[in-house]
Parts: C-alpha cells; sequence; structure tokens
C-alpha cells in the first residue's frame, strides 16, 4: 500500500474548503429562529420523543445477519483456496439465518403497516 | 524535475474529487432535466440557495444538524474518490477496498437520522426514521451483492476485481447481484422510488427545515451519492476502464455517467416503494435470489481452482 | 441591478403553493404556469422563497398561511391570487414577485413568529421555545409510548384547499383524526369544479361537454395528488398537464390519444399497485379509487363534445368528510396521506365542519 493517506486527506481537505466556502458566502448573520413546519401550526409539543419503531423486531434479525456479515468478507478472499468445505460450511450458517428469517416472516415482523 | 512530478502527482489527486463533483452534478442535472426544470435548474437553485438565509428552529440540535448534512457529501466523498480507480488505479489501493466502500457509505444513515433528528421537527424525524427502515431493508442485499464481487474476483482490492473482469464483465457473470446492486443504489443515495425519506407526502422530510447553506450541502452530498453509486457500478461489475479505443479513464466515465443515466431514468418511471411493503419483498426475495447468485459464484471460483 | 440581483433574477424563485377552498382557478393558473417557467415547487416553507397564495386565506387558514410566512427565510415574497385570477393575470403576477425577489425580497423575517423565544433559556424547569415535552398514551398495539399534535393541512403540498385533520400520532402511526375545513366561510363563490352546474342552474344554456370536461379535469386533478403523494412526480406532472388540456376548449381527439398513454402507464405500474393495494379507503382501496378515477376520466373523453345542454339539477357528489376519521384512525402517515387524497374531500361550503 503506497501512501493513500495524502490523496484522501487532499480530497477532503478540499470538500471542507468547499463546504466553508458556502457556508461563508452564504449571508445573513444569523440565522432565522422559527418553530418547526406543521401546516401552518405551533407545536403543542417537542418532536424529539420515543418514536413508535414498529420494525423493531426486524431491526434484530438484522443485527444477526449484519454481524454474519462480517464473517463473509474474510470468508470471500480464501473461499475459492479452501474449497467446497468453506461453501457447504458457511452456506449452512446462511441457511440457519434464513429459517430464522422465514420464522418471522410467519410472525408477520417483515410487514407492519 | 522533482516539481513537475510533484504538480503531476496533485493533478492526479485533485483529478479524484473533480471528477466526483463532475458526476454529482451531472447526476443533478439529469435529474432536474427529467423533473422539468431544465439544464440549468441545479446551478439556479444553487445561486438561489447560497443567497438564502440559514434557518433554526425551536430547541433544534444544530451541531447535530450541520454535522449530519456534512456527513452526507464526506461520506461520499470517502466512498467515492479513495478507492474507486479513476482509470487503471485509486487514490488509495486499499486491500480491503470493497469494505471501505461498504463502510463509508453506511455512513449514510447516520447523515440521514441526525439531519432528521436535529431539527426537533415532525416531519424530519418522520424521514429519518424511515431512511432506517429502508435501511435494514436494502442493506443486506447490498452487502451480498459486494460479497459476491468480491468471491467471483477473489480479493476485496477494487484493482484486482476490475482484473478479474478481463475474460467476462460481473454484469453478465453474476446478472442477479448486478440488478440488486443497481436497485440498491437507489435505496442508498434514497433517489427516485426509495426516495421515501425525502417524500414530498411528509413535506420534504429530513430536509424539510434546511434552507440556504445547509440545503445546498445536503442536496450537494445527495447528488454525490448517487453519483458515487453509479460509479461503483463501474469496477464491481462494468469491467473498469477496459474497453476499445479510449484511454482507461474516459471509458470509466463514459460508463460511469450511462449507469447514472439509467438510474434517474428508471427512478423516474416508478412509483415510490414504502418499506412497509418493501420490506417483505427484500427479505423474502431479494436475500433469497442473492445467496442463490453468491451459491453459484462461490461454486464456479472453487471449481475453477 | 447589481450583480447578486442578475444572479438572483437568473435563479428564480422557488414557490410554496397554499390551496383554498374556492382558490381553485388560481392554482391551476398558477401551477401551469410554474411548470412553464420551470420554477421547482417546494413542499415546505424552508426551502421556498416565495409564497403563493391561491384564492382568498381566511380566518384560521389567514393565521396558518402567516405562520408559514413568518418561518421562510428571506429573501422572500408573497404574492396573493384573487379566486377568479386568470391565466394573464396570475402570469403578471408571478412576474412582479420574481423582480421584486430579485430586488431583495420583502422585509427581512425573524421579527415576529419568534419574538418570544430567544433561543435555549438557561435551563430551570422552563422548556424551549414555551413547549412541553410530549405526553405519553396507549397506542394501538398496547404501548404507552409518547403521542405528538400534528395538524395535517391546511398548508401542505398536495393537499386540498382548507383541510385540516387534527392529528394524534405515535411515531408514524395515526391513533386518532378530526377533521375540519378552514377558510370556507365565504361561501358566495360556487365551487369551481360546479361551475357549468350552476351556469345551467341559474338558466344558461351549458353544453353536457362542457361539464364532462369540467368533470374529469377535476378526477385528474386528483389523481395529480395522489400520484405526487404516492412518490411518483413524473406521473403526477402528467396527470396535472392533461388536467389542464382537459379545461381547454380544444377537440377531445388528440387529448384521447394522450390520456390513453398515461392510463397505460398508470395501470401498467406494478410498483403503484403493489404499494396502493389494501389500503382501507371505505368503499374501496385506495387503487380502486385511483383505477375507478381513470375509468371515469376515460368515460368523460366520450362525451367531451356533446353539445346537448346540461339539466339544471345535478346529482349532490356527496361529502366524504364523515367517513375520513374511521379510515386514519390506525393509519400510517403515507397511508392517511394516501387515503385522503383518494377521497379527496370537496372543501368548498358544503363541506363545512365535520
Amino acid at each position: 500500500m503506497e501512501a493513500p493517506v495524502p490523496g484522501v486527506l487532499a480530497a477532503l481537505g478540499l470538500l471542507a474548503a468547499g463546504v466553508a466556502g458556502v457556508y461563508a458566502a452564504a449571508r445573513g448573520p444569523e440565522p432565522l429562529a422559527t418553530w418547526p413546519f406543521l401546516s401552518g401550526a405551533r407545536p403543542a409539543e417537542h418532536a424529539m420523543s420515543r418514536y413508535h419503531v414498529r420494525w423493531y423486531a426486524m431491526s434484530l434479525v438484522f443485527l444477526a445477519f449484519d454481524m454474519e456479515m462480517v464473517f463473509m468478507y474474510p470468508w470471500a478472499l480464501v473461499v475459492a483456496e479452501v474449497g467446497t468445505m468453506a461453501v457447504v460450511e458457511m452456506f449452512a450458517f446462511l441457511g440457519l439465518l434464513m429459517a430464522g428469517v422465514v420464522y418471522v416472516w410467519r410472525e408477520g415482523a417483515l410487514r407492519w403497516a | 524535475m522533482p516539481l513537475r512530478k510533484g504538480a503531476a502527482a496533485l493533478g492526479v489527486i485533485l483529478a479524484f474529487p473533480v471528477v466526483l463533483g463532475g458526476l454529482a452534478l451531472a447526476a443533478a442535472v439529469l435529474d432536474s432535466r427529467t423533473r422539468g426544470t431544465g439544464w440549468a435548474g441545479p446551478l439556479r437553485e444553487a445561486a438561489r440557495l447560497l443567497g438564502q438565509r440559514r434557518r433554526r428552529t425551536v430547541a433544534a440540535d444544530g451541531l447535530l444538524v450541520t454535522a449530519g448534512v456534512c456527513a452526507l457529501l464526506t461520506a461520499a466523498t470517502l466512498a467515492g474518490t479513495a478507492v474507486l480507480p479513476l482509470g487503471e488505479r485509486p487514490l488509495a489501493d486499499l486491500a480491503v477496498g470493497v469494505v471501505w466502500f461498504n463502510a463509508m457509505e453506511v455512513a449514510v444513515w447516520a447523515a440521514l437520522w441526525l439531519t432528521g433528528w436535529g431539527a426537533n421537527s415532525f416531519y424530519p424525524l418522520v424521514g429519518g426514521y424511515r431512511f432506517l427502515a429502508q435501511g435494514l431493508a436494502y442493506e443486506l442485499p447490498h452487502m451480498f451483492a459486494l460479497i459476491t464481487v468480491a468471491v467471483g474476483a477473489g480479493s476485496l482490492r477494487v484493482p484486482e476485481v476490475v482484473a478479474a473482469q478481463r475474460g467476462l464483465w460481473f454484469a453478465v457473470a453474476m446478472p442477479v447481484a448486478f440488478a440488486v446492486y443497481l436497485l440498491s443504489a437507489l435505496a442508498m443515495a434514497f433517489w427516485g422510488p426509495l426516495g421515501g425519506p425525502l417524500g414530498v407526502d411528509v413535506a420534504g422530510g429530513v430536509r424539510a427545515e434546511l434552507s440556504g447553506p445547509d440545503l445546498l450541502i445536503f442536496q450537494a452530498g445527495r447528488y454525490a451519492l448517487l453519483a458515487v453509486a453509479a460509479a461503483a457500478a463501474v469496477p464491481f461489475f462494468l469491467g473498469g476502464g477496459a474497453g476499445p479505443g479510449l484511454p482507461a479513464w474516459a471509458w470509466t466515465l463514459v460508463k460511469a455517467l450511462a449507469v447514472l443515466a439509467l438510474l434517474v431514468w428508471a427512478g423516474r418511471r416508478t412509483a415510490g416503494l414504502r418499506m412497509d411493503r418493501f420490506t417483505e419483498a427484500s427479505w423474502l426475495v431479494l436475500i433469497p435470489a442473492m445467496l442463490l447468485q453468491l451459491l453459484v459464484t462461490a461454486t464456479v471460483a472453487v471449481a475453477a481452482r | 441591478m447589481g450583480l447578486s440581483g442578475r444572479l438572483a433574477r437568473w435563479a428564480g424563485p422557488r414557490p410554496l403553493l397554499v390551496a383554498t377552498p374556492y382558490g381553485t382557478r388560481p392554482r391551476l393558473h398558477a401551477e401551469a404556469e410554474i411548470a412553464r417557467r420551470r420554477w421547482h415547487p417546494a413542499a415546505a416553507p424552508a426551502a421556498a422563497s416565495l409564497l403563493v397564495v391561491c384564492g382568498l386565506a381566511t380566518g384560521e387558514l389567514a393565521t396558518a398561511v402567516a405562520e408559514v410566512w413568518e418561518s421562510m427565510p428571506d429573501p422572500r415574497t408573497r404574492t396573493d391570487l384573487p379566486p377568479d385570477a386568470g391565466p394573464t393575470e396570475v402570469s403578471h403576477a408571478l412576474d412582479e414577485v420574481a423582480a421584486r425577489l430579485a430586488g431583495g425580497g420583502m422585509g427581512v423575517s425573524g421579527g415576529g413568529a419568534m419574538a418570544g423565544y430567544g433561543g435555549d433559556h438557561g435551563g430551570g424547569m422552563e422548556m424551549p421555545g414555551g413547549i412541553g415535552m410530549a405526553g405519553r398514551g396507549e397506542d394501538r398495539d398496547g404501548l404507552r409510548l409518547e403521542v405528538l399534535h400534528v395538524p395535517l393541512g391546511p398548508v401542505l403540498a398536495d393537499w386540498p384547499g382548507g383541510l385540516v385533520v387534527d392529528a394524534t400520532v405515535q411515531g408514524d402511526v395515526v391513533q386518532e383524526a378530526a377533521v375540519r375545513v378552514v377558510g370556507a366561510d365565504l361561501g358566495a363563490d360556487e365551487p369551481f369544479w360546479d361551475e357549468p352546474w350552476h351556469k345551467a342552474q341559474s338558466g344558461e344554456r351549458v353544453p353536457r361537454g362542457a361539464a364532462e370536461r369540467r368533470g374529469a379535469a377535476e378526477r385528474l386533478d386528483g389523481m395529480g395528488r395522489l400520484l405526487a403523494v404516492a412518490g411518483w412526480p413524473a406521473a403526477a406532472r402528467a396527470a396535472r398537464t392533461l388536467r389542464d388540456r382537459m379545461l381547454m376548449d380544444r377537440p377531445a381527439a388528440g387529448l384521447a390519444a394522450e390520456f390513453a398513454r398515461f392510463e397505460r402507464r398508470v395501470r401498467g405500474s406494478r410498483a403503484l399497485r403493489w404499494m396502493l393495494r389494501g389500503i382501507d379507503a371505505g368503499q374501496d382501496d385506495v387503487l380502486g379509487y385511483a383505477l375507478r378515477s381513470l375509468d371515469v376520466v376515460g368515460a368523460a373523453l366520450d362525451r367531451m363534445d356533446d353539445d346537448t345542454p346540461l339539466p339544471a339539477n345535478r346529482p349532490d357528489p356527496g361529502s366524504t368528510h364523515d367517513r375520513l376519521p374511521a379510515l386514519l384512525a390506525g393509519a400510517e402517515l403515507a397511508a392517511a396521506r394516501l387515503i385522503v387524497a383518494a377521497l379527496d374531500p370537496r372543501t368548498e361550503a358544503a363541506g363545512g365542519h365535520g
């Protein structure tokens, strides 16, 4: 790996300069203090509050799968080398996860309207 | 002599962000064109937003909003300029380039949610959560598509992925992965039918309270993201800079623009996809389809050895 | 005009349209004119620089419009289009405000609405902005979660003019909804869509074709809102273009071909069917309402050149207001918007409070 950092840093620097330039060029000393948009009404309460996340169960299944993804990147590098056994093992693992997905689907967690 | 060498190196380094900016502008122009606001629409809007005052809603967390707005453009820049080769080589030829791309692009989740939450306003909040639900639906098929590419190439280094397509482009060798990638590209840039987080039904969603420079940078980040998603399809699926006649960088650009135009055009033709329905299809159709694609690719990779 | 003025003139405005119960005529002209000028309409005041009030904003609607105006960042300007404004009048008004905007707009924002709000107050029990945190309540799934009071309308993009749905929401689920109409207290004008029938009632000879055109245009107007809310702006634009052609006195022949293309596109969209199917809108799901609108327009096209006189009494279109609260309760925000767009309630005086 030949010094990747300067290039990326240069890109980031350019970006930072651009963003700073946009903010500097934009007019107005003080942002306009305002109520949030609510169709022309003032809010009765602050919007920042606990949100009814109805896909909560799904987010857990997602996490399980996402963890598994961490194994897949190194697996992708060695699968050809290790051979059939690597394919069988990984897909047995994925099969287990998919069984979980099918279960979750039957429980209705993939639809929430 | 060393001076000239240094200038050349600087030119190469600058080329990446400049090309990204150009592609983002191209995305904005294509979008504006199909929306009926003309070729000059994005530049006019940028000029207007530069002159517009910033806003701050009651008890907003301004720092979070600014962080979210800037994170979008930063994520696009880091995903786009570091590991995607413009021609032969990327700026940073990481051994885990594919993972880097994936990791940077996931920062969009944080960017949108921070922007949506920070404004202390109902519609941005709904938009932010819409994107999280969208992430749960698109991210796994997206990652499977990237991993299939890595298995096909036997490497996570982007130039090696390109080299592995010398015989056959991955778009042909793994068509399911390519199709899923394109769909997830729209979702990742919350664009077209997957633009729910910015939906007109929630008064613009995440960006509902943004004005002036904040909105300008947010929009730039979004178009940059769409451009990066399209540009990444070139090394991952379309053989990188390979092609007759033109130099590699030119082919890269031509292919990236073609994918971009395809995404914009297809996005205009489809009604919005809501996650309360799409998620089911994503998990029960897209993920199994991707697993089959991965199985085929892995089997071929093992057999070829 | 200096450089920045020329730049502002070139940049053009970003309009936010406010529909009012009796403002259909100026709204149609304004929408068409804005599309012709390639301005990009905004969905919220933050991005907008031009407030276009279509018709008279009275009573509570006027208050809501003032509130929205206060939350628009400068440079900003506003125009109020009278209910009987014709296309040239609308075009002139837009020219005028565009020029005014290029000159810096109207006044500096930020004096009125937030005058009492000085940013974050210094700790203690006082809540920022003088508003409290959300209270909690049972939700439809048996959880106790924060409840927000969110009025949908009257100032909302792709929303019937003057309609207000006072919703209590948890997350993006509407728990309860009450429906009312604001700004319709000046009931002197007839609803724009009923104009041919009104003329017929007052003894004028009106060809049936004129009423068919008007009815078809009303359906297409509703389709425009539905498709926009369904996240398909390109199709919404097509519906609005067709609507405007429908209202011009041109032979139906070219129109029929154009509508056929539009209809094929909408009916053929699998994504649209997938997303609209099964969202209960009362007598049918939202998809059913959408497809029926297409049927109505298609049937009207055949009778557009019908020259027989229109009878004086029109069958009452009926009000859908009463059905809304029950349909919206328990719906997700996106579905709620689709339901309202599908039922497309009339907000002229007949609607009243419901």
